[in-house]
């Protein structure tokens, strides 16, 4: 019989997936299947099909991922490093390019490097008015034996019209299929493709050989395969890295080395030339003046020690000081001048010292030397090195004395007091800082600076709490300008803090964190008002002033909620996001534990899908507003730990308001080597196979644009899957029908032509299906101007549809769902809403 | 009247339900069972108001049997107008045996039958004839209307009447494109072979198996047989037995087929507008009635049965 007909419209009012509800109290908003999928916009609840990625560099396995920015502190320049942890610290320079020229008179000449469906590989090809299409095909760069830049150069020469040039030979090798995604670049009369090659942080030389130092992460990545990944934060502009099993090392933009500074060894001081009366006492500190300009001094050599006084009659005192040496892992770079010099800026510092190698330190190293025409030490920057002979630095004229030592910042403060007979009791005052010789078991200074000067110099303050050096920890955070490190192996309850030099912890700076839970600590979250401290199945407060000590410890979870998953913990607007072993929690900033992921929570009772959750990967998404986490699923408990299909990335798009909270399921994502976020909201991670020692991660982006080429997942389509909850109508044993169905797609600039695969599923039943067609949101015939493509894209410019309809099946059935799909290259997908009709209302009553 | 496929497009366009697909929309085999319900109740109602309609007369040579079939659609299955028998097969010969009931049945041999019983679609001769010719005349069901599902490319086996069929290729690129429901046809399934105006060539063409994809029709040796005439090139193909592309009712009656698929649609979809639409339908049945009432302007006399009496 007839009826009025009646609207269920559905225009952004997506709440993303609700797993947990049955259909019979799910809300009708809510998604049975939302799968790879996100909002287009931070404030727009379009649903739009997750961005795709792209490899772009290779290397041994990868067990962390960070990203390091900070502003140089002589240019001003904002620095951005993405940090990959392998058995040394690897950085992914993008400063390499590909130049394309073109040298033809054509009108327009336009290059693209961009997956070619029909070809089923990348392509790289260069388009004019007057040759036409060039191309050249790259493949994945994944074969065994891929097409390389250098291979791809001498074939774009070979085109008519273009030349390439490499700006290194380093490039040589790297797959073609590894450039970045270029699409349209207007290459007359010539553009640059960006081409990312991994470069080993710099670690100083040993003078004895002139080989670099040993790799710092070789232990951490050939032992257990259980392990989480390496832990890093960044404070004072310096990355510090714990693994657990080396010490705690520090990249501080130039040099990867070890983090703090030892206690100062006790001088020996002997009468020399001079014209010093009196009795002295000495003392050293060994100091680290690092890149970013922090110094970091340690504890003083032991006071009053009978070794470190001298009587002087007439005399200088020869204060003999042990080197920290090369063979340490500190930042012992050094050269030993060979030849008195004296000059103008671009001065070459010659330093052939025959069996002994200098300098050990690189290029862009700040070194620390005494100058002989300012007579006073000096710090400046390399500039250029002739490897075993000589360096040159920048600015003003130097003289340089033979025997000189310039370091690379490692230094040793020389402390001493006035005539300690005429006045007992007397003060440490900074006698000199001299650089630090690592490669001579000793550095000497001669030390003849009368009291009534050595009283304008500094004096020591002696600290309260002895400076010591951090601790070996696998877990590492900054909270309250201080370093928190954890994950100590000996002491897995500790919390060790530093004071306000980061790498300086006092004896006294630890807390027991200990709880009637089962559990070690397995991670930090700090936000403005609290440091919360994670145990596997408890949490912990720590609030107060760390730094001077004034702070109460609160369990707010015991044998409940906690982490074992150290890197899903991840703090927004002083929030705490994290994966515990039932799912996914937020902490607030008044700590407060709410489980935000009761909707997915499905997912995680099937323990065995997931079977690591150690070593879920999360990063906050800030233009999207969403939480990211990649939980891993791996094969095997031993030395061989495969990543699974099973693997997940589960997005939760946290939004302003409640209504735009949304968890999303993604797949095939591998973040097992660690990811995070560019402050240009590029994403970069790498992944990890972890089948064995010698398989490659690849390093990926993902593509910031979400066009056909960025909804790629490097050459597989990603399929986007949106299910509807159950629409049970007026009671789930009645009967209902729904007539036509409408969808709706606006953001034609976002995604261009797509198709979706409209299933109406029937009687709670997926895959029984009731009604089937494949819809398409083509171009408008007879269309034109700037609607859905962008130039050097076929058609160009055309509009296309955003709305439309199709006619269900007219059978009735007892609920219905919509199951919107995309599975298909170069296709990206925005679905704005949707909208049925529906005979209402139907007589009431059970049916069969 | 025009090609069902038409008919129906425009009920589609008029019922606003011209999404259709595989699995999506009101399915055009739901459609054509529409038509074929409206073509039924307009001959019904035909039938039942013009007995001269509809009536077709076939000859049948005896076998010595009692039970004769009737190689046709009988309407309701026994309705027969005349049935008449002579013995040597010429016109001038027949004459016109009565019905009586089955509870008059003897079956005994005889030269010639003295009456027939209706039995399910068939005829019972008492008595039994040896040989002979039985001339019918019955009022047949109308063949079953259907889309063209491909349009013939080649067939294979001679094509000679007496010969064997053995496969019909239709072609893949052709206009209609080849129906998908054909990979559903098997043993047991039949097609008709309808020229471009619906004229049947080709009766109930049973099936081994068909492909859409490769449009080659597999038929277990199907022997041509008189009346059947050899499929061409440019011939349809429709599916089901009995059944043609268009409806061989009075054009009048296309508007009724018409409004018909149109209300049962508007049915389907619970739509407002199914009242209007019932009351249209239920008016153009009575005008389709009301013209044959009077369909002939001669002077009309009593009919004569009994051929003696004015010898």
């Amino acid at each position: 019989m007839s009826s009025p007909l009646a609207f269920k419209q559905f225009f952004e009012t997506f709440k993303g997936l609700d797993k947990r509800s049955s259909f019979l109290t799910r809300n009708i908003n809510a998604a049975t299947e939302a799968f790879n999928t996100q909002f287009v916009l931070k404030r727009s609840n379009s649903l739009a099909k997750r961005k795709g990625y792209k490899a772009v560099s290779s290397v041994t396995e990868v067990y962390g991922c960070r990203t390091y920015a900070y502003l140089h502190k002589i240019s001003g320049e904002a620095i951005e490093e993405t940090c990959l942890i392998s058995d040394t610290l690897l950085k992914r320079d993008t400063t390499g390019t590909l130049t394309i020229n073109y040298s033809g008179t054509g009108t327009f000449a336009i290059s693209n490097m961009i997956y070619n469906a029909t070809e089923d590989q990348y392509v790289f090809s260069v388009e004019d008015s007057t040759n036409g299409t060039q191309t050249s095909l790259l493949g994945t760069g994944k074969e065994a034996s891929p097409k390389t830049l250098a291979t791809l150069k001498t074939e774009i020469d070979a085109f008519v019209d273009y030349t390439a040039t490499l700006s290194s030979a380093a490039l040589d090798n790297i797959p073609a299929a590894m450039l970045v995604l270029t699409e349209s670049l207007n290459v007359s009369p010539s553009n640059t493709i960006e081409v990312t090659l991994l470069t080993e942080a710099l670690q100083p030389l040993v003078s004895a050989t002139g080989a670099a130092k040993a790799k710092p992460f070789i232990s951490f990545i050939t032992t257990a395969m259980d392990k989480e990944n390496a832990s890093m934060a960044i404070g004072a502009d310096v990355l510090y890295i714990g693994t657990g099993t080396s010490e705690l090392y520090k990249y501080d933009g130039q040099t990867l080395y070890r983090a703090g500074i030892p206690q100062g060894s006790v001088p020996t001081v002997t009468p020399t030339t001079g014209t010093l009366v009196g009795t002295y006492q000495y003392i050293t500190t060994y100091e680290q003046q690092d890149f970013q300009l922090n110094i970091i001094e340690g504890e003083a050599s032991i006071l009053a020690d009978p070794l470190g006084q001298v009587v002087l009659a007439t005399n200088a005192g020869r204060v003999t000081t042990p080197s920290i040496l090369d063979s340490s892992e500190y930042n012992t770079g050094v050269a030993v001048c060979s030849a008195s010099t004296v000059g103008t800026p671009s001065l070459i510092i010659p330093c052939t010292h025959g069996s002994l190698f200098y300098p050990t330190f690189h290029v862009g190293d700040r070194v620390y030397f005494y100058d002989s025409v300012e007579a006073d030490y000096v710090t400046r920057v390399v500039t250029a090195i002739t490897v075993g002979t000589s360096f040159t630095v920048d600015g003003a004229a130097v003289g340089v004395e033979t025997s000189a030592v310039i370091s690379a910042g490692l230094n040793i403060n020389i402390w001493r007091t006035t005539n300690i007979v005429e006045n007992p009791g007397s003060e440490y005052y900074l006698v000199a800082t001299i650089p630090n010789n690592s490669s001579a078991l000793t550095t000497v200074y001669d030390d003849d600076l009368s009291d009534a000067d050595l009283l304008k110099k500094a004096f020591y303050f002696v600290p309260d709490n002895a400076p010591g050096i951090p601790p070996k920890g696998s877990l590492v955070a900054v909270h309250q300008g201080t370093l928190i490190v954890g994950g100590i192996l000996d002491s897995p309850n500790s919390m060790r803090y530093s004071d306000i030099n980061l790498e300086n912890f006092p004896a006294l700076n630890n807390l027991e964190i200990f709880s009637g839970s089962v559990g070690s600590i397995r991670g930090f979250g700090s936000t403005s008002n609290y440091l919360a401290v994670f145990k596997d199945s408890s949490i912990a407060l720590v609030r107060g002033d760390l730094s001077i000590g004034q702070i109460s410890v609160d369990f707010i979870s015991e044998n409940g909620t906690g982490t074992q998953s150290p890197d899903s913990i991840v703090a927004y607007n002083d929030n705490l996001l994290f994966y515990s072993r039932d799912g996914f929690y937020q902490l607030s900033s008044q700590g407060q534990t709410i489980f935000i992921g009761n909707p997915i929570a499905p997912f995680f009772v099937a323990r065995e899908t997931f079977l690591s959750p150690r070593r879920a990967q999360a990063v906050v998404d800030p233009f999207l507003q969403t939480y990211l986490c990649y939980v891993t699923a791996e094969t095997g408990t031993g030395a061989e730990r495969s990543v699974t299909l099973n693997r997940r990335v589960f997005a939760f798009a946290f939004g302003p308001e409640i209504e735009g909270q949304a968890w999303f399921e993604w797949d095939r994502l591998n973040w097992a080597g660690g990811v995070d976020i560019l402050t240009d909201g590029s994403l970069v991670w790498a992944d990890r196979d972890g089948s064995s020692r010698t398989q490659k991660s690849y390093v990926c982006l993902r593509h910031e644009t979400q066009t056909g080429q960025g909804s790629m997942d490097e050459t597989l389509p990603i399929r986007f899957l949106y299910a509807s909850q159950w629409d049970i109508s007026n009671s789930p044993s009645g009967l209902m029908k729904i007539l036509r169905l409408a969808f709706y797609s606006v953001h034609p600039e976002i995604a261009s032509q797509f198709t979706l695969d409209v299933n109406i599923e029937k009687n709670f039943t997926p895959g029984l299906n009731h009604t089937t067609k494949t819809i398409e949101f083509g171009i408008l015939s007879g269309g034109g101007g700037y609607g859905a493509d962008p130039y050097g894209s076929d058609p160009y410019g055309t509009p296309r549809t955003e709305k439309v309809t199709m006619k269900a099946k007219s059978n009735r059935m007892h609920s219905a769902r919509i199951r919107m799909e995309n599975n298909i290259a170069l296709q990206n997908v925005v679905l704005t809403g949707y909208e049925y009709e529906i005979p209402s209302p139907y007589e009431g009553g059970f049916k069969k | 009247m025009k090609y069902i496929g038409k008919i129906i497009d425009i009920a589609r366009e008029e019922a606003s339900n011209e999404d259709v697909g595989d699995n999506d929309g009101i399915s055009n085999s739901t459609v054509i069972g529409f038509a074929n319900e409206a073509q039924a109740i307009i001959q019904m109602a035909i039938v039942n108001n013009a007995p001269v309609e509809f009536v077709v007369q076939k000859i049948i040579t005896l076998s010595g049997n009692e039970e004769v079939t009737i190689p046709d659609r009988l309407f309701v299955n026994n309705r027969f107008l005349t049935v008449e028998f002579c013995s040597t097969g010429n016109a001038g010969d027949y004459y016109k045996i009565p019905a009586k009931t089955m509870h008059e049945r003897r079956s005994v041999s005889g030269d010639s039958p003295s009456f027939y019983i209706r039995r399910s679609g068939k005829l019972l001769l008492n008595p039994i004839p040896s040989s002979g010719f039985l001339r019918v005349n019955y009022y047949r069901q109308l063949d079953d209307l259907d889309i063209r599902r491909g349009i013939v490319s080649s067939v294979a086996g001679t094509g000679v009447i007496g010969d064997a069929l053995t496969q019909i290729e239709l072609n893949t690129s052709g206009n209609p494109s080849v129906s998908t429901d054909l990979d559903a046809l098997g043993p047991g399934d039949y097609l008709c072979i309808n020229d471009k105006d619906g004229i049947v060539k080709t009766y109930n063409i049973p099936v081994t198996s068909a492909s859409s994809s490769t449009g080659i029709i597999i038929v277990p040796s199907f022997i041509l047989g008189t009346g059947d005439v050899l499929p061409v090139v440019g011939d349809y193909v429709t599916i089901g037995e009995y059944t043609t592309t268009h409806s061989k009712l009075i054009n009048e009656a296309e508007r009724y087929l018409q409004g018909y698929m149109v209300y049962k649609m508007q049915k389907l979809d619970s739509s407002v507008d199914v009242k209007d639409s019932l009351l249209i339908l239920g008016s153009l049945e009575e005008e389709i009635i009301d013209s044959f009432g009077d369909t002939s302007e001669d002077i009309e006399l009593f009919p004569v049965f009994d051929q003696e009496l004015l010898d």
